[in-house]
């Protein structure tokens, strides 16, 4: 089997399992995709983790054989169920003009998808991070595992920078390499073309629940497309994967405020822990993430709206539980963010703030970097603005201020120079934002639809 | 009559954001026309640096490497990163360098520094290796290894 053949059957693996996870019948096709991307990344990496950090391997044949079982549940599941009743397509409800811009949208999305496999299968790992922290962290458990941890985790004077960070992206790297069996960079990206899928599709399926099919694909065409997000997404870097869980995260959130279902505030806990375990700043966000759960049940005043939200919070600490016990003692070897906070180094650096928000004013301006997306969201938020009295556009607009804040916070308290922190940094972070916005943007646009306990009218205001 | 008037100008409006945003990425600058189609389109010759790298950190078995990139050009970046990346994976994981002179590169050991390397960082980071590498005119690289 060839590298890339065995790649492909990796991620297929991956799918599997998580698609035999939240397949249900009758579910759109742009949910279940994004739902398997998310589920098999998340849950497959996880399970990869743990079962490093436990001490066992991750074999090759281990990760195809629990991608076969997850198709044959997935097939049994399928068999099951009650054959769903096709609804006929709708017809005429859309103009030429209106067909057109669906087609393009549809258009760039597929190129934005294809660029980003091309840059990620037939270009050469070249970024910075991407092979002297991700990579060679992925490398690192594939030849010696985690348990017992390798010298690599503690010898600072030969350490590449950030030891301590979390091992989600480089644990899925190293189940590529595990199933091609060494260390091959032909297929090891390929799990970041999944991710890149699954936050397309999680960003559709959201904004469609919005406004219409139009509308949700020219947002997810602006904002999935931003030429800074196609730029990054395959290069290596843990920011996609990120994004991904902050999009799933938010998902959740945004069902649970509808539906109060257990199974979606158990998988905001989830996506919160795996935001966690994929970048140090997912820590602080996924905190964000399951306050904002916690208000909504507040704002509830119901027992079991409380106790599900308690039960995320429980979610997320068990499965971050193993990889905090593994990871005590790592030494920091820089870009010690929470002991900059305590020592009194972010207040005295707080000055910084100015320059920090005009970095952001004049990045999110660059049209070779964001397109119109920034606009669009700004116009959004202009022709919308009533709907800033709805729950689920307080909790979007939260989650991005509280995001924006952190990075800004992140950019007081570094070590760096801050010019140069912001030159290298600004840019990845503000694309971790880019799936809130784009669904901030869908429920500022939505037509509106009063569903009770969750729509509000604003007061009209006195002359 | 007035609200149903007013629906559909609201709607009308919405779409006009959608509009604006898809044209935002197809006239604009999409990732075809940036940076992302412009390295794709100019591919660093992988196999022959992977190759050259195995060789490099064969013969240089046992020591710290500096690699050294004579008249950098934006282009070796790549190549930089690729030949770290494949020697690291080839030799010892945390000991390799690249350092393309005149160039401000990160030394990962010094709290994220990024500076020319000077003769005290050759020391401090003992070096034993230097690896010159000079771009010929035919693209391939010439190779120079010179234990210190």
């Amino acid at each position: 089997m060839s590298a890339l053949a065995a790649a492909l059957v990796y991620v297929a693996s991956l799918l599997a399992l998580g698609a035999a996870f939240c397949w249900r019948p009758g579910t759109p096709a742009a949910r279940t995709v994004g739902r398997a991307c998310l589920a098999g990344l998340g849950g497959g990496g996880y399970l990869m983790l743990l079962a490093r950090l436990s001490g066992l391997p991750t074999p090759r044949w281990a990760i195809f054989a629990a991608g076969g079982l997850g198709g044959l549940a997935l097939l049994w599941r399928w068999r099951r169920s009650p054959s769903a009743v096709a609804l006929p397509a709708p017809v005429g409800q859309e103009s030429l003009l209106g067909r057109a811009g669906e087609l393009t949208s549809a258009a760039v999305i597929v190129g934005s998808l294809a660029t980003v496999a091309l840059l990620a299968l037939a270009h050469p790992l070249g970024e910075w991070d991407a092979f002297a922290i991700w990579s060679l962290k992925a490398r690192v458990i594939f030849e010696a595992g985690l348990t017992p941890r390798p010298p690599y985790f503690g010898c600072l004077p030969q350490a590449f920078t950030h030891l301590d960070y979390p091992l989600l992206l480089p644990a899925l790297t190293a189940g590529a390499y595990a199933a091609q069996g060494g260390p091959l960079e032909t297929g090891a990206r390929l799990p970041q073309v999944v991710a890149y899928l699954g936050l397309l599709a999680l960003l559709y399926d959201a904004c469609r629940r919005q406004v219409d099919r139009f509308l949700a694909l020219a947002l997810v065409a602006a904002f999935g497309s931003a030429p800074a997000l196609v730029r990054w997404a395959g290069t290596g870097y843990a920011d996609l994967l990120l994004g991904l869980f902050i999009c799933g995260a938010a998902c959740a959130l945004l069902e649970w405020q509808r539906t109060c279902a257990p199974r979606a505030a158990l998988a905001c806990g989830a996506c919160a822990a795996l935001m966690a375990l994929t970048k140090s700043e997912g820590l602080p966000l996924a905190a964000v993430v399951l306050a904002l759960l916690g208000c909504v049940a507040a704002a509830r005043r119901e027992r079991r709206a409380c106790a599900q939200a308690a039960l995320a919070a429980a979610v997320w600490l068990t499965m971050l539980i193993p990889w905090w016990i593994w990871s005590a003692g790592i030494p920091r070897v820089d870009e010690d963010y929470l002991g900059r906070l305590l020592d009194g180094t972010f207040w005295r650096q707080l000055d910084r703030l100015s320059q920090i928000g005009e970095a952001m004013l004049a990045s999110a301006r660059r049209r070779d970097r964001w397109g119109l997306a920034w606009l669009a969201l700004a116009l959004a938020a202009a022709v919308g603005w009533r709907r800033f009295a709805r729950l689920e556009v307080l909790l979007l607009s939260g989650l991005l201020l509280a995001q924006l804040g952190l990075y800004a916070a992140a950019f007081v308290a570094s070590p760096w120079q801050l010019s140069e922190h912001i030159a290298v940094a600004l840019e990845r972070l503000l694309l971790q934002t880019l799936p809130t916005a784009c669904l901030l943007a869908a429920a500022l646009l939505t037509t509106p639809a009063p569903s009770p306990g969750c729509e509000s009218t604003p007061s009209p205001r006195p002359a | 009559m007035a609200d149903a008037s007013a629906t559909s100008f609201a709607q009308q409006l919405r779409r006009a954001v959608g509009w604006l945003a898809l044209f935002g990425v197809v006239l604009g600058p999409a990732p075809w026309r940036t940076k992302v189609w412009t390295e794709l389109r100019t591919p660093p010759p992988l196999d022959s640096t992977l190759q050259l790298a195995d060789r490099v950190t064969a013969d240089a078995a046992g020591g710290n490497i500096l690699l050294a990139f004579e008249d950098f050009r934006h282009a070796d970046r790549i190549e930089a990163a690729l030949f770290a990346y494949r020697a690291a994976f080839a030799a010892q994981p945390h000991l390799v360098y690249v350092a393309p002179p005149g160039v401000v590169v990160r030394h990962h050991a010094q709290l994220l520094e990024r500076r020319v390397w000077q003769q005290a960082d050759l020391e401090r980071a003992e070096i034993r290796w230097l690896v010159t590498l000079r771009r010929q005119p035919d693209g391939e690289f010439d190779v120079r290894l010179r234990e210190r």
